[in-house]
C-alpha cells in the first residue's frame, strides 16, 4: 500500500512540470499549514419574511481570512443575507462577525471579525494570500479547505478539470434564491470533494494562494469555485464602498459592487452567422430588449448584432465568450453614453445609449407588521418581467394570515401602487406613507392595487386587528 | 373493449354493486307504500318506475372523434333529446372551448341504447355551442321521429322530492339509471347550482320533480365529468363512485334549447371589454355603499366598448340596467354574474351602468353599445408544421392582450408542439407569439404556410430561424435545426 502510494506520488511528480507543483505529501502538508490558520468556519443567523413576519433560518459555512485586519471572504449565499455572525477560527476559537458587504452576482460577501474580542482573548490568526486564476491549467493539483456538513477544518484534493465552465442559458438564469448570479464571470471546475458547507472556502493551489472561492457542488466530481481574479475587483468595490456604524452618529452602508446596464439579453451568435449575414466571430445577438430600459431609449431592437461599444469588439460565437461581454458591459460609467455599432438587417447603425445603474430582479424587502405583511422594493428588470407599466409601488410578498393585508383579500404579488391615494414611488417613501397612517391611528386605508391586468381599490381595516404588541418587532 | 369484464379482471370496483346497493335502498325507501297498498300516498316505486318510463327513451350518448394533429381520440357523452325532429342537448364541457375547434370534432354520431340489442349509431352533424348556458348541440343527418323531453321552468322547493334519469357508460350497456333525492338548497352565483340530498344519476342526467316534469340537467364542470367513456381510464364509472349533487334549473338553458346553435347560425358572445371586480364588505363601506352589490373596473381594452362609453379603471358600477347586481355567494362572483347578464344580450344592445367614482357620488350613467367578442383560440385557422412538428394559428386578442402589445401585432402563435420534435428540442414554447421567420415579418397564417412550405422544399438544410414574444414579454431568437432524413417522422 505503501509502495503504491510512493508510486503515484513519483507518477504525477513526473507528469507534472513546474510552474503546478506536485501534490507530494510533503507539499500537501506544507500548503495545509500555512492555510488552514486563515480559513474559518461561518455560522449564521438569516432573516427570511415568510408570512407576513421576520424569521431567522440557520446554516454554517466557510470563509477565507484575507488580510490582518481580520476580513473573511465566503459566499453571498452564505452569509450575504446574515443577520447574525459567528466565525470560528483554525484553534476552535468563536468570534462574532458581522457583514461588510456583498455582491450576489458574483456570489461573494465579505464579513469582518470583531477585532476587539480577538484582541482582548489574544486570538491568533493568519490571512491568505490571493493567487492568480488565470494562470491555472486544466489537471493542476488544486486543494480545498472548509466545512463540509459542518464538519469543520475539513481538508480535500484533486484537479482542476475545466477552467471556462459556463451555466449560460438562454431559458432559465442561475439565481440564489431568486436574486440573479454567475452573469459576469465563467467557473473553475474540479474534481476536488465540495459538499454543503464548503461553501465560501478558499480552493487554494500548490504554491498555497488562493484560485478560487469553492461555491457549487454538483456531487460526483463536479464541483465549481469562483476564480480568485473575479473576487479581486469585487473585494476592492465593497472594502470602498462599506461605511462603517459609528454608535453615537450615523448607521452603516454596506458595501457593494454597482455595475452598468444596457436593458437587454444577450445570446450567442452560435450558427446564426450565415442567418445574419456576418462574419464568424463577430458580434452578439441581442435576443430579447427590455420594455423599460436604456437600449429601448436609444431606439435598439431585439435582432439587432451588437458588433462593439464605444469601438471595441463584442465578439461572442459561444457561450463560454458571454461572461466578460456581460463584464465590459458591467464595468462601463454609470449615467455615461456609450456609442453601440449594431448590425440591423444589411445596415450598420450607431445608436447612442445611456447607462443605467445595473439592478436585480428582487428589490429590498421589509416587513410591516400592523399590517401583517412583508414587501419588496419595485426593480426595473421585475417591472419589465412582470409587464407592468411603470417602476413604481412596492410588491406583497407574503402575509400573514389574519392580518390587515390578509383580510383585505391581497395575494403575494400584488403591488402597491398608492396609499390613501398618495402614489407609491419606492419602499423609502412607501415606509413614510405607512409611518403616517399608524402616527394617525388611522383605521382604514385605501390602497390602489394592481394584479396582472386588473387595478382595484382594497381596504385595509388596521386598527381592530392589530396586535397589541409584537415581540419580532 | 368489453368493460363488464375490464371492471371485474381489475378488482378496481365492481360496478354492479353500487348498482345493487341503489337498487335496495330504492326497494327499501318504497317500503312502506308497499306495505299499505291501499292508503292515498302514491306508490313510491311506481314513480320512480314512471320517471325512468318518462326519460329513457329520450337519453342517447353523443359520440365523436376529436381528430388533433397529434392524433385522434374518441370521446363520448350523455345526450338528451330535447326536439322531436332529434336535436339532441349535450354538456359543453366536453368540447371545453380552448380545447377543441369545430373542424377537429368529426365523425359524429348519436348512439341509441337497446334492451334487446345493439346499440344503433346514427350519424350526426355538430351544430354548435352556447358557453352562456354550458351546453353543446347535435342533429342527426336524416330527420328523425323522436320523443323528446320539454324542460320546464319551475323552481322546487326545499324538502321536495326530486328524480333523476341518466345514462351509464358503454361498459355497462348505456342502461338508464334512475336516483330519488331531495332538493336540499339553492347555491347563489353566476350559475345558480341546487344542491339535493341524496344524488343525481350522473352528468347529462334530466331531473324531475314529483309531477314528472323535466326542470333541470346535471351539468359537467370539467372535461373530466363530461366525459361518458373515459378513453384513458375504462374503469372509471363517475356516475356510480362520485356522484353528483348538483343540478342547473331550466331557466338557465331554456333559451338555448329554445334557440339552439347551428352550423350557419352560431352563436355570438357580445362583450364589453374591460376588467371586473367584486367590491368586499370593507370596499363598499369605503365607497359609502354598504350592501349593494358592486363590481369595479380595472384595466380598460382601448377602443373596446367600454373604453368608448368613456368608462375608466377604478370606476365602481352599483347598478347594471338600473337594477340592483343579483348577489353572488362571495364577491368574486359578481363579475361573472355581471358578464352573464350581459351575455345573453346580443350584439349591438345597450347597457347601462350606474357609475360613481367617489364616497357619496350622484352615480352617473354609462350607456355601452356591445361588440362582438373577440375570436378565441378555438375559432382560428391553424396549419401543422409536420416536418419540424409545431401548429401555428392566427393570433387572437388574447394574445396581444396578455403580452401588452398592439391588437394590431401580426404573426402566428404556437398551438402545439409534437414532444421530442425539432420545433421543442429547439425551445419553441407553447403560445410563442412567432412574429418574424427567417427574417420576414409574418403577416398572417396564409402567408406563413406558403413560406414555410416553400423555405422547407428550397432549402430543407437550412435552420428556420423564428423571432418570437413569449408569455412574459420577452423576445427570443429560435433557431429551429432541420431534423436529419432519419428522424422526420413516419
Amino acid at each position: 500500500m505503501r509502495n503504491l502510494a510512493c508510486w503515484v506520488v513519483l507518477l504525477m511528480a513526473g507528469c507534472q512540470a513546474e510552474p503546478y507543483p506536485a501534490a507530494t505529501p510533503q507539499r500537501v502538508a506544507a500548503v495545509t499549514a500555512i492555510i488552514s490558520p486563515a480559513v474559518v468556519r461561518v455560522d449564521i443567523a438569516q432573516a427570511i419574511y415568510k408570512d407576513g413576519k421576520q424569521s431567522l433560518v440557520r446554516g454554517n459555512g466557510s470563509g477565507v481570512i484575507i488580510d490582518q485586519q481580520g476580513r473573511i471572504l465566503t459566499n453571498y449565499h452564505v452569509a450575504g443575507r446574515a443577520i447574525e455572525i459567528y466565525v470560528t477560527l483554525a484553534n476552535k476559537e468563536r468570534v462574532p462577525a458581522r457583514l461588510i458587504g456583498d455582491d450576489h452576482w458574483t456570489d461573494l460577501a465579505i464579513i469582518q471579525m470583531d477585532m476587539d474580542t480577538i484582541g482582548k482573548k489574544q486570538i491568533a490568526f493568519s490571512s491568505a494570500q490571493l493567487g492568480d486564476s488565470g494562470s491555472l491549467v486544466v489537471g493542476q493539483d488544486v486543494m480545498a479547505f472548509g466545512t463540509p456538513f459542518g464538519l469543520a477544518r475539513t481538508v480535500t484534493r484533486g484537479s482542476v478539470s475545466n477552467t471556462d465552465r459556463t451555466f449560460y442559458d438562454v431559458q432559465q438564469r442561475m439565481d440564489i434564491d431568486g436574486y440573479e448570479t454567475g452573469d459576469f464571470s465563467n467557473w473553475i471546475q474540479m474534481d476536488v470533494p465540495i459538499n454543503p458547507g464548503n461553501s465560501g472556502g478558499p480552493l487554494v493551489d500548490l504554491a498555497a494562494k488562493v484560485v478560487g472561492i469553492n461555491t457549487r457542488g454538483g456531487g460526483q466530481n463536479l464541483n465549481f469555485a469562483i476564480p480568485i481574479d473575479t473576487a479581486k475587483p469585487v473585494i476592492a468595490a465593497i472594502l470602498q464602498t462599506a461605511v462603517e456604524a459609528k454608535p453615537s452618529t450615523a448607521p452603516g452602508k454596506k458595501g457593494r459592487v454597482d455595475r452598468s446596464d444596457l436593458g437587454f439579453e444577450l445570446m450567442p451568435m452560435h450558427e446564426l452567422e450565415a442567418f445574419y449575414d456576418i462574419d464568424i466571430n463577430k458580434g452578439v445577438l441581442i435576443n430579447s430588449v427590455d420594455r423599460i430600459g436604456p437600449y429601448a431609449d436609444a431606439g435598439g431592437k431585439a435582432q439587432d448584432v451588437l458588433l462593439t461599444v464605444n469601438g471595441q469588439p463584442t465578439n461572442v460565437r459561444f457561450p463560454e465568450e458571454m461572461a466578460p461581454v456581460r463584464q465590459r458591459i458591467a464595468s462601463l460609467p454609470i449615467g455615461s453614453n456609450v456609442q453601440l455599432t449594431i448590425k440591423r438587417g444589411k445596415q450598420t447603425l450607431t445608436l447612442t445609449a445611456k447607462t443605467t445603474l445595473l439592478d436585480g430582479y428582487l428589490g429590498e424587502e421589509r416587513g410591516f407588521t400592523q399590517w401583517g405583511v412583508s414587501l419588496r422594493q419595485m426593480t426595473r428588470p421585475y417591472a419589465v418581467a412582470n409587464q407592468l407599466d411603470q417602476v413604481a409601488g412596492v410588491w406583497i410578498t407574503s402575509m400573514s394570515d389574519g392580518e390587515p393585508v390578509e383580510r383585505a383579500h391581497l395575494e403575494p404579488g400584488d403591488v402597491i401602487l398608492s396609499v390613501n391615494n398618495t402614489p407609491v414611488t419606492d419602499m423609502a417613501q412607501f415606509q413614510g406613507l405607512y409611518d403616517r397612517t399608524l402616527a394617525d391611528k388611522l383605521d382604514r386605508v385605501a390602497l390602489e392595487v394592481q394584479r396582472g391586468r386588473e387595478v382595484f381599490t382594497a381596504i385595509l381595516k388596521v386598527k381592530e386587528y392589530a396586535p397589541a404588541s409584537d415581540p419580532s418587532e | 373493449m368489453d368493460g363488464i369484464g375490464h371492471f371485474r379482471r381489475n378488482g378496481r370496483i365492481n360496478w354492479r354493486l353500487p348498482i345493487l346497493i341503489t337498487a335496495i335502498l330504492l326497494a327499501l325507501s318504497s317500503w312502506p307504500a308497499r306495505a299499505d297498498e291501499a292508503a292515498t300516498v302514491p306508490d313510491e316505486a311506481a314513480t320512480v318506475r314512471r320517471m325512468y318510463d318518462l326519460v329513457k327513451p329520450s337519453l342517447v350518448a353523443v359520440k365523436y372523434t376529436w381528430a388533433s394533429e397529434l392524433g385522434s381520440q374518441e370521446l363520448s357523452a350523455a345526450g338528451v333529446i330535447v326536439s322531436d325532429d332529434g336535436l339532441v342537448a349535450f354538456p359543453i364541457g366536453i368540447v371545453t372551448p380552448a380545447l377543441v375547434p369545430d373542424d377537429q370534432m368529426q365523425k359524429f354520431k348519436i348512439v341509441v341504447p337497446s334492451e334487446t340489442a345493439d346499440e344503433t349509431e346514427i350519424d350526426a352533424t355538430f351544430q354548435g355551442r352556447d358557453e352562456r348556458t354550458s351546453l353543446a348541440f347535435v342533429r342527426p343527418d336524416s330527420p328523425r321521429k323522436w320523443k323528446s323531453i320539454k324542460f320546464v321552468d319551475s323552481s322546487p322547493r326545499t324538502g321536495d322530492p326530486l328524480y333523476s334519469v341518466g345514462m351509464l357508460p358503454k361498459g355497462a350497456g348505456y342502461k338508464a339509471i334512475v336516483t330519488a333525492a331531495i332538493m336540499s338548497t339553492r347555491l347563489r352565483g353566476p350559475v345558480p347550482q341546487l344542491l339535493v340530498a341524496g344524488q343525481l344519476a350522473g352528468v347529462g342526467a334530466v331531473v324531475l320533480d314529483s309531477q314528472g316534469r323535466a326542470i333541470g340537467l346535471v351539468h359537467a364542470r370539467s372535461l373530466g365529468e363530461a366525459i361518458l367513456d373515459n378513453p384513458e381510464n375504462p374503469d372509471d364509472l363517475p356516475t356510480l363512485n362520485n356522484p353528483p349533487r348538483m343540478f342547473i334549473p331550466t331557466s338557465e338553458f331554456l333559451s338555448s334549447i329554445e334557440n339552439p346553435p347551428s352550423p350557419s347560425n352560431p352563436i355570438v358572445i357580445p362583450w364589453i371589454g374591460c376588467e371586473l371586480k367584486g367590491l368586499e364588505k370593507e370596499d363598499a363601506e369605503y365607497f359609502g355603499i354598504e350592501n349593494v352589490p358592486a363590481v369595479q373596473v380595472g384595466d380598460v381594452v382601448p377602443d373596446s366598448p367600454a373604453a368608448k362609453a368613456g368608462l375608466s379603471k377604478l370606476d365602481v358600477i352599483t347598478r347594471v340596467d338600473g337594477k340592483q347586481i343579483e348577489r353572488g355567494d362571495l364577491p368574486i362572483e359578481l363579475p361573472e354574474i355581471v358578464t352573464r347578464y350581459m351575455q345573453r344580450m346580443s350584439v349591438g344592445s345597450k347597457v347601462t351602468f350606474s357609475v360613481i367614482r367617489n364616497k357619496g357620488d350622484v352615480p352617473k350613467d354609462v350607456v355601452l353599445t356591445l361588440d362582438t367578442r373577440p375570436r378565441e383560440p378555438q375559432e382560428v385557422r391553424r396549419f401543422y408544421a409536420r416536418d419540424l412538428g409545431f401548429v401555428a394559428r392566427e393570433v387572437t386578442f388574447t394574445d396581444t392582450y396578455r403580452r401588452h402589445i398592439t391588437a394590431k401585432t401580426t404573426g402566428v402563435v404556437v398551438a402545439l408542439l409534437r414532444p421530442q420534435a425539432a420545433a421543442q428540442a429547439a425551445h419553441l414554447g407553447m403560445l410563442d407569439l412567432i412574429t418574424q421567420m427567417n427574417g420576414k415579418p409574418v403577416e398572417n397564417l396564409d402567408e406563413f404556410k406558403k413560406d414555410y412550405l416553400d423555405f422547407r422544399k428550397d432549402r430543407p438544410n437550412d435552420p428556420v430561424v423564428l423571432e418570437v414574444i413569449r408569455l412574459d414579454g420577452k423576445e427570443q431568437t429560435i433557431n429551429i435545426q432541420p431534423p436529419q432524413s432519419d428522424a422526420q417522422p413516419g
